[in-house]
């Protein structure tokens, strides 16, 4: 710690020596001391001096102590102590005045000088500086501004505007290097442009970690936009007396030109070799949003105050157009992201795999927020692609990252921050982004520590920095640097914002996708069932005929059918069938093969005959796909049934108490073109009841089909079927359940010819 | 609830060797094996069933698949069949379409 109480009698700074290790409490607003090039007096409200540079004694022909009291016009001269009460009258105390002071004893008698006035409490400062004769190239016009400034604006970029002011104040200053610095969001700096003498190191890319520059240094060139230290081994110039006598305190000097510099900063610029420096401040929105970092080599540098100003006038013009340009290139990012997400999503929708297959197929997912790695976690699965540690860790970055956002994307760029363990996998998810519902459905992109991914321009082993260094040395760029790594060690680069809007996008087109994909099938689904599935049996004199169809878990779509209906002579058809497999396939080929068979039917064939020519027609029209169907044709007058099978389970016959599997199928199924069908002949009796159903009545695991249907006939014997069909299907099912996995169909018909009113029970 | 797939010789044929069950998880990763066995000409394959306890449906379609596949050119025989999958074959009226053999010797040597 530093003690501010012990006033220096004659040296500078005007509280202790400090501790370099310590500067983040370093008062420097407070130097109790200016810079030589220059006079400075604070003046009370009555323009009456109160403190003074001791330099005064040379410059002005009085010693500094005997100023005090002393008003200021006997001080300067009538003129210039004219324009200090007119500045501060108009309330403009930040433009400079040029003025001559009146001859007599000191250096500067009737010298042009260039007159600084602001308050600082309750006190007027009054600096003066020497007009010097500028070099060509510091001469500032309004013709060279303006051509500056036009160059600075055809800029695109935010990289290539601070190179050409880097560029521009080189230009204008003479300065040996000029470095535009920016903040980042936790004020570590980074070297973004540079302009030197060809014979120097590049600085470029170097990292700053904060404290290089703390947070009292940065409130300084918020407000006080440059800071010219002239000749860097300057003898510090106390002000006298060093304390302001009506506050005891040292006099702010905060905004003045001269102030006298950090020790601290002092013997980091001597440590690089530099002789004089300057900075200029970009402010953007009342924010410090970077510096211009002026370096000097070979000797002091006097910057002529018009020249100074100049070059803060290019800076803030620079910084209103960093704005703009940022928005330049965050539009540039989002265009490049936009349509990296259109080429993703136009790929999802002309795929058929589902969706999340072809997405993990598709690097362009890691493109899109120029991370290393993603994985998704949905319905209990992983998919991943890229650099991604183990599904254990991902989940703990998930929770650690997502929390309960539903929705919205959130980020981190330091995980071990929010969960220490995760430092463990920072050089492969050192930041993530994620999205999604809750733990149980997210995706996550990665990105690796930054320390992997900085590409050195300042390299931290460059030998000539090195050898310009002793090993004594505290402070140093690379010094800097190796603190720097400290600082992002386990951070990744920080996820833009519009990134987090890309995969928001990126999110909306997928439940779009899904949900597209899921209401196609449900529109085929239903529509399927308004076709198929008949809502009830058409009512035939003589027949009660009563079907139940029911989905397999989850309502997969699934490829049974049956039908009823009547031919033009009378009789009824009755038909159950099976398409195999599962899904919008299968029911698509299940709609062509029942509507054919209707056709067939109606043009007057033979069962025998439509189910061979389904054969063909499956064969032939849906390769790869087989089915098995029964046809039932029955006159409902007589009694007499013409059955035709094809590699379908046999129906059930119930007469009286017994229950009698038919004969097996006469043909193979139906796409393998192969045998003829058979007709099987019988007659149904008076309350006898035909069965037919499909494999999921009687598929079970571990199950022969004998013992599946024997159960069946079984259960069909002993339900009672006195009262209604329904009734009695729904006992069977309660008895013999059928499988989950498959959809299952059961179509009872049963002879009535006793209900001669043709109403069905 | 699993069907592992093994390739192995017998005399001329290619044998796949399935264990487990055969059901509509299963058949589609059967089908494509299959597939893949028979997009060679003339192939000479046997599938042999004696470890698979269970097939439905959709299992024999995959089988289906293969016959159809070398109808024309090419020899698909099955072997090791049990009496659940065998009933499976005569109840859908493919013991007839397909070659069956009680072991993969004797399809192999058929």
């Amino acid at each position: 710690m530093t003690t501010h109480d012990q006033p220096a009698a004659n040296h500078t700074p005007a509280y202790a020596a400090p501790d370099l290790t310590t500067c983040e409490q370093e008062p420097i607003h407070i130097p109790g001391a200016i810079q030589p090039h220059g006079l400075l007096l604070a003046l009370d409200h009555e323009s009456r001096v109160v403190m003074a540079s001791r330099n005064c004694a040379r410059m002005l022909g009085t010693p500094a102590l005997e100023l005090v009291g002393t008003g200021v016009a006997e001080v300067l001269g009538a003129g210039p102590a004219g324009l200090v009460s007119q500045a501060l009258q108009s309330g403009d105390v930040s433009t400079p005045m040029r003025t001559t002071l009146p001859p007599g004893p000191g250096d500067l008698a009737g010298e042009d000088v260039d007159l600084i006035v602001h308050r600082s409490g309750t006190r007027v400062v009054v600096e003066l500086e020497p007009v010097t004769t500028p070099v060509p190239s510091q001469t500032v016009s309004y013709r060279s501004a303006r051509s500056a400034i036009t160059r600075l604006t055809q800029s695109a970029t935010v990289a290539e505007l601070c190179q050409q002011l880097a560029a521009e104040i080189r230009q204008l200053t003479g300065f040996d290097r000029v470095m535009v610095y920016r903040f980042d969001e936790d004020w570590n700096g980074e070297v973004i442009a540079e302009e030197r003498r060809d014979d120097l190191n590049p600085f470029l890319g170097l990292h700053y970690p904060s404290t290089d520059i703390p947070a009292q240094a940065r409130r300084l060139y918020t407000v006080n936009w440059t800071r010219l230290i002239a000749d860097i081994l300057y003898e510090p110039v106390p002000i006298d007396p060093v304390l302001d006598p009506a506050t005891g305190a040292p006099l702010d000097l905060s905004h003045s030109v001269l102030r006298s510099v950090s020790p601290i900063h002092v013997e980091y610029l001597s440590n690089m070799g530099v002789g004089a420096s300057m900075s200029v401040s970009m402010v953007k929105d009342g924010l410090l949003w970077g510096l211009v970092a002026c370096h000097h080599y070979s000797g002091p540098l006097r910057v002529p105050y018009d020249a100074r100003s100049a070059a803060e006038f290019l800076g803030q013009t620079a910084s209103q157009l960093i704005d703009d340009r940022e928005r330049a290139d965050t539009r540039t990012d989002e265009l490049r992201a936009s349509v990296t997400l259109a080429r993703i999503t136009a790929s999802l929708a002309g795929d058929p795999r589902p969706v999340y297959d072809t997405l993990f197929n598709d690097v362009r997912l890691l493109e899109l927020v120029d991370a290393t790695g993603v994985a998704l976690w949905v319905d209990g699965r992983m998919s991943t692609l890229g650099d991604v540690p183990s599904d254990q860790t991902l989940h703990r970055i998930a929770s650690a990252v997502g929390g309960a956002a539903v929705g919205q994307a959130t980020s981190s760029s330091h995980l071990a921050a929010l969960d220490p363990v995760l430092g463990d996998v920072a050089n492969v998810a050192a930041g993530a982004l994620h999205i999604g519902n809750g733990p149980d459905r997210w995706m996550m992109w990665l990105r690796p520590e930054l320390e992997r991914t900085v590409d050195w321009g300042g390299d931290p082993t460059n030998k000539a920095l090195a050898a310009a260094e002793n090993p004594s040395v505290r402070l140093s760029p690379r010094k800097s640097f190796a603190k720097w790594q400290q600082v992002v060690r386990g951070r990744s680069a920080p996820w833009e914002s519009w990134q987090l809007g890309a995969v928001e996008s990126l999110r909306e087109h997928l439940s779009g996708e899904l949900l597209r994909r899921s209401h196609q099938h449900t529109a085929i689904a239903e529509s399927l069932q308004r076709t198929l599935v008949l809502d009830e049996a058409p009512a035939v004199e003589g027949l009660d005929i009563h079907a139940r169809y029911r989905p397999a878990e989850g309502s997969q779509l699934g490829g049974d059918w049956w039908d009823a209906f009547r031919l033009p002579d009378g009789r009824v058809v009755v038909s159950v069938g099976d398409v195999a497999g599962h899904g919008v396939t299968a029911a698509t080929a299940m709609a062509q093969v029942r509507t054919a068979l209707r056709a067939y039917m109606i043009d007057g064939h033979s069962p025998t005959d439509c189910v061979d020519r389904l054969d063909v027609l499956v064969q032939s029209l849906l390769p790869g796909q087989t089915a098995t169907v029964v046809v039932l044709v029955i006159d409902p007058a007589t009694g007499a049934v013409e059955l035709a099978n094809a590699g379908h389970p046999p129906p059930l016959l119930l007469r009286g108490d017994g229950c009698e599997p038919l004969p097996t199928a006469g043909r193979p199924l139906l796409g393998v073109a192969f045998g003829s069908a058979r007709t099987d002949s019988f007659t149904l009796g008076d309350g006898d009841i035909l069965l037919v159903y499909t494999d999921g009545v009687i598929e079970r695991r571990g199950v022969d089909l004998d013992t599946s249907i024997r159960r069946l006939s079984l259960a069909a014997a002993r339900a009672d079927h006195s009262e209604t069909l329904g009734g009695w299907i729904e006992g069977l099912l309660t008895e013999a359940p059928g499988t989950l996995d498959d959809d299952l169909t059961i179509v009872a018909v049963r002879r009535s010819a006793s209900d001669t009113d043709g109403t069905p029970a | 609830m699993t069907l592992t797939i093994a390739d192995s010789t017998s005399g001329d044929f290619h044998v796949l060797e399935l264990a487990g069950d055969i059901d509509v998880e299963t058949a589609r990763t059967l089908r494509a094996h299959i597939v893949d066995r028979f997009s060679v000409p003339a192939a000479q394959v046997i599938v042999d069933l004696s470890g698979v306890d269970f097939m439905d449906s959709s299992g024999l379609g995959a089988l289906v698949s293969g016959w159809q596949l070398t109808r024309d050119d090419g020899t698909f025989r099955i072997a090791g069949a049990n009496p659940v999958v065998q009933r499976v074959f005569s109840i859908t009226g493919m013991e007839d379409v397909f070659s069956l053999y009680p072991s993969v010797e004797e399809a192999a040597s058929d």
